[in-house]
């Protein structure tokens, strides 16, 4: 218990995100006197609000009794999370050298081309976002990407475009 | 493997060191030199910098880090290879990539661990481009910052705040060559500005921002002494500076402190040059207070004393000393009243040490202490009841954490507000302020009715608490004595002395509330004690101090303060501090003062004592004089003169001598050292049995449902009358404040920064309101700044439980 802490912080969420504070309490119970699930709590964070916005760090903190630095020590350090609002379909292709031989680039290519966004942009309607990443471990899929949490792969372009039909349908989560 | 030590070969010199020691301090207790700039003695092996490498065999074939490695039997290690200098040298290029050697205005420079390596591996220019990082410097709060350029991430930082001060406010963020420090999402909610990552920090990075740019390191004048600021008595480096302190650091690792500080500590000396120092003497004439000489202000003294003395007798003189001043002042005081002035109407601040030690004596006998510190923090259990000694005793606090996390010692905690103390806790539980007495009576057994009600601790955890107090071999029992405990600090000694009695292994830890307070209640200075806390009624005590004063002691006991000054008095001599502010009915002790025929203030500000007086005179700050303060353990802590006094001003003790001479008895004394000396001499401790009878403690009634309970507990970032004069420290607590609970300030409707009005019987304050997490529901705790609060008429002293009401404004 800090001595500053309870005064308060500059607030990011707004009125229809704040609830989901809650839905990421009720994530966190089960977490709470496991040691090491840092990384499930913000994965758990971003699950609920497609990134982990600044409330969701010092909740985490509270709620896992970690010291808050360490959490935002911990988010900075992954790649794989964002710090702010993110599309709803983060598409991660692998640009490692086992897939870039088999067509990673033109996966990309074809995603950004279907899109009319370049890499780590989001499209108006707020759906997708490219990301070009180190190995994701899936070599065996190469060229592989990854859909949120999703594993998908071996990739070419046209599967790429039929992909992004196939989320269209799922819609925004 | 049963051996105690291992012998290895270090630069083929063999060497034997205990088992468990590393390389590098195997290679250190021979004088052999290894760079370091990740390690600090304060902190545990890590292996960031890579500066400490040596070769070793039998091991991998690849250089090794001497700090992180075990020394072990029949190792033969290199450490001034080229390979081993090669890579030395890189890991400085290295460093230089970001590191601007920007070292002609750097605060670091002189002291920098890096600037001393580049040095010595001749490295004239960096061999790399420069790139300097995206965020250069970063503001983190009033009194840190950081230079990201010049860091190193060595982790020392990192790791103090975490392994020593049991925070964690920093850590590293993003990674790879993007790596670096900062507080949670920037914001450094979590830091209690003990300024120990700039004292660690090896490099310019973390820099104080009341010293950027005050000085070159060299430049100062370096002088140890001890921090005025509260009882622990940490040992201070004071650097001056043109007759100015510029800043005061950590020195040495030994008791008390082990090499760490607190906000008060490193930031809290400005005070000392502070414009609003008395700096001569003042007389009243025409009714107001105007410069006088030296020579003019002690006349005005003795006569008037001498014509009190002939004309009503030495009951109508009394002397108050201060727990703000060394031993050698208030000894010096004491002196002068018993044997020049005749009197035993010896007094020093109502306080609750003094309180808590007469009521431990009283039952304990000699067995109630004082103990050190290593006693408390070696107890199997270690149970923290009352405020929170995060705040009060900082540093005490941080030793207890470590004691807890990494000794295995239990922590209990039953303190009223939340700190940083619960989450090392095996139990922690907040008590209901006024309910303290009872808690500790509780946990020796006393079978108290309506406990949950009374305490507000549920029966679940008071029995956790109980077992684990009767189930240890030896528990430590600590409190603050500080504002909040004013009115019962001798039931909460009572309580902890049942504690004491119901368990043998009980040993109490009452923590004084001002930096010499130990000292003044040892020293004697009460009207029923003398030198050593001996009772005045001991014939031997008082041959003793008569053959050493060369005068005969009154065996006349003093009266109580308020029977003195709303009785005979008719001169009083007030050294360092406030009598009347600090009084439980300040408009009647200031009318008491009006109708005395003299009133003499020596202090280093103005207060409501020095307006009512008839003569003020400038005291010395701690960095102005030397001497010793007496700690919680009853150890000295030596204080030297770091620049001269301000102005006229002149230490306390020679003041007073100079009265004295004025008076006909000149004690000879021309520094400290011959008091220091007198009064060791006077010291003995008395042999007291104590009656060791438990007493009843009742609980305080709990407040009611609608309104709240007042907890009135020091702040870390106050330091009394002179922590108002640190400009550092008034940065980080600005103004008067209450705080409140989220859930209550939410319920009435008050935002944080708000204005608040508190009522009570005793009347009202209208302050800040601050919502803070520590505060449980139905408590509103008063920081003892609440004192400049205006306007101001609740009774400053004793509200602590008492019931209030809170409005907005």
């Amino acid at each position: 218990m800090a001595i500053h802490s309870g005064a308060p912080r500059r607030a990011t969420l707004d009125d229809a995100e704040r609830p989901k504070l809650d839905q990421l309490r009720q994530a966190l119970a089960p977490l709470r006197d496991e040691p090491g699930t840092t990384l499930e709590a913000l994965y758990a964070a971003q699950d609920i609000f497609s990134y982990v916005p600044p409330e969701a760090v010092t909740l985490i903190a509270k709620e896992l009794r970690l010291p808050e630095s360490e959490v935002f020590g911990v988010l900075t350090f992954y790649s794989m999370f964002h710090r702010k609002p993110a599309a709803a379909y983060v598409l991660r292709v692998c640009r490692d050298l086992s897939c870039h031989l088999t067509g990673a680039p033109q996966v990309l290519h074809a995603f950004n081309q279907a899109l009319g966004a370049r890499v780590g942009e989001v499209t108006e309607d707020g759906l997708f976002e490219t990301e070009s990443v180190s190995c994701l471990g899936l070599c065996d899929l190469q060229p592989a990407l990854m859909v949120n949490l999703e594993q998908h792969g071996p990739m070419t372009a046209d599967k790429a475009r039929a992909l992004l039909d196939d989320l269209r349908a799922r819609g925004a989560r | 493997m049963s051996s105690e030590t291992v012998t290895l070969t270090i630069d083929g010199q063999e060497v034997q060191v205990p088992r468990g020691a590393t390389v590098l301090q195997a290679c250190e207790s021979i004088g052999v030199e290894i760079p370091t700039l990740c390690t600090d003695p304060r902190l545990k092996p890590y292996g960031a910098c890579r500066m400490c490498v040596v070769e070793v065999q039998p091991g991998p074939p690849r250089p090794t880090a001497s700090c992180t490695t075990p020394a072990g039997d029949g190792m033969t290690v290199v450490t001034d290879s080229q390979s081993i200098k090669d890579i030395r040298k890189h890991v400085i290029e290295l460093q230089l990539q970001h590191h601007p050697l920007d070292c002609p205005y750097c605060d670091q420079a002189g002291t920098c661990e890096l600037q001393d390596e580049v040095f010595d591996q001749e490295i004239f220019q960096s061999p790399y481009e420069t790139v300097p990082k995206a965020h250069p410097e970063e503001i983190l709060n009033e009194v840190i910052l950081i230079n990201h350029n010049r860091c190193i991430l060595c982790g020392r930082c990192v790791r103090m705040c975490d392994e020593q001060i049991g925070v964690r406010a920093l850590d590293f963020v993003e990674r790879a060559v993007g790596t670096f420090i900062a507080p949670a999402q920037h914001e450094f909610m979590d830091c209690e500005r003990c300024g120990m990552c700039i004292e660690t920090c090896p490099v310019g990075a973390l820099l104080s921002r009341p010293f950027k740019h005050a000085a070159r390191s060299w430049q100062t004048e370096k002088t140890a002494s001890t921090c005025p600021h509260c009882a622990v008595g940490c040992s201070l480096l004071v650097e001056s500076r043109h007759g100015s302190v510029v800043r005061t650091r950590s020195n040495g690792l030994e008791e008390p402190d082990r090499g760490i500080l607190c906000a008060k500590g490193f930031f809290g000396h400005s005070f000392v040059n502070s414009g609003e120092r008395i700096t001569e003497p003042l007389v009243r004439r025409n009714g107001a207070l105007q410069p006088a000489s030296w020579s003019e202000a002690l006349n005005v003294i003795s006569a008037g004393l001498r014509e009190v003395l002939d004309a009503h007798g030495p009951q109508a003189v009394g002397v108050v000393g201060s727990p703000n001043t060394t031993n050698e002042d208030n000894y010096t005081l004491q002196r002068f009243a018993r044997a020049v002035l005749g009197t035993n109407n010896v007094y020093s601040q109502s306080s609750g040490l003094h309180a808590a030690a007469r009521t431990l004596r009283a039952v304990l006998g000699s067995a109630a202490g004082p103990r050190s510190q290593s006693e408390l923090l070696e107890s199997d259990v270690i149970l923290v009841v009352g405020a929170d000694i995060g705040q009060t005793h900082n540093v005490v606090g941080a030793h207890v954490k470590q004691a807890a996390r990494d000794d295995g010692r239990t922590l209990l905690v039953a303190t009223r507000l939340a700190s940083g103390l619960d989450d090392f806790a095996t139990v922690a539980a907040r008590v209901r302020p006024g309910a303290e007495a009872v808690l500790l009576s509780a946990l020796a057994g006393a079978d108290i009715p309506n406990m949950h009600a009374l305490t507000g601790i549920d029966a679940d955890t008071l029995t956790a608490m109980r077992s684990r107090v009767q189930a240890a071999g030896t528990v430590a029992v600590v409190w603050d004595t500080g504002v909040w405990t004013l009115g019962k600090a001798e039931a909460i000694a009572q309580g902890a002395a049942n504690l004491a009695l119901a368990h043998d292994g009980v040993k109490l830890f009452p923590l004084p509330e001002r930096a010499n307070a130990a000292g003044t209640f040892l020293l004697g200075m009460a009207p029923d004690l003398l030198p050593g806390a001996r009772p005045l009624s001991d014939d031997e005590a008082r041959r003793q101090a008569s053959d050493a004063w060369g005068a005969p002691v009154p065996a006349e006991p003093g009266l109580a303060f308020d029977d003195f000054i709303d009785g005979p008095m008719q001169a009083l001599y007030v050294m360092g501090e406030d009598v009347v502010g600090g009084s439980a009915n300040p408009q009647g002790a200031q009318a008491a003062l009006e109708r005395a025929r003299l009133v003499v203030a020596q202090d280093i500000f103005m207060n409501a004592t020095t307006e009512a007086a008839d003569v003020v005179l400038p005291g010395a700050t701690f960095a102005e004089k030397g001497g010793h303060f007496t700690n919680f353990e009853g150890r000295l802590g030596r204080l030297a003169p770091a620049i001269p006094p301000v102005g006229k001003a002149r230490p306390d003790w020679e003041i007073v001598a100079r009265v004295s001479a004025a008076m006909g008895a000149d004690f000879g004394w021309r520094s400290h050292e011959p008091i220091s000396t007198e009064l060791a001499g006077l010291m003995q401790r008395p042999s007291l049995p104590g009656s060791r009878e438990s007493a009843a403690v009742n609980g305080a009634a709990p407040a009611p449902a609608d309104g709240f309970v007042l907890a009135t507990e020091q702040h870390l970032y106050t330091a009394g009358v002179s922590g108002r004069r640190a400009d550092s420290l008034t940065l980080m607590l600005p103004e008067a404040v209450a705080e409140l609970n989220a859930g209550d300030a939410q319920r009435l409707s008050i935002a944080h920064g708000d204005r608040i009005r508190l009522s009570a019987d005793g009347g009202e304050v209208n302050l800040k309101a601050l919502v803070a997490d520590r505060v449980p529901p139905g408590v509103v705790s008063l920081p003892d700044r609440f004192l400049e609060a205006a306007p101001r008429q609740l009774d400053p002293r004793a509200p602590d439980g008492a019931a209030v009401r809170v409005h907005k404004v």
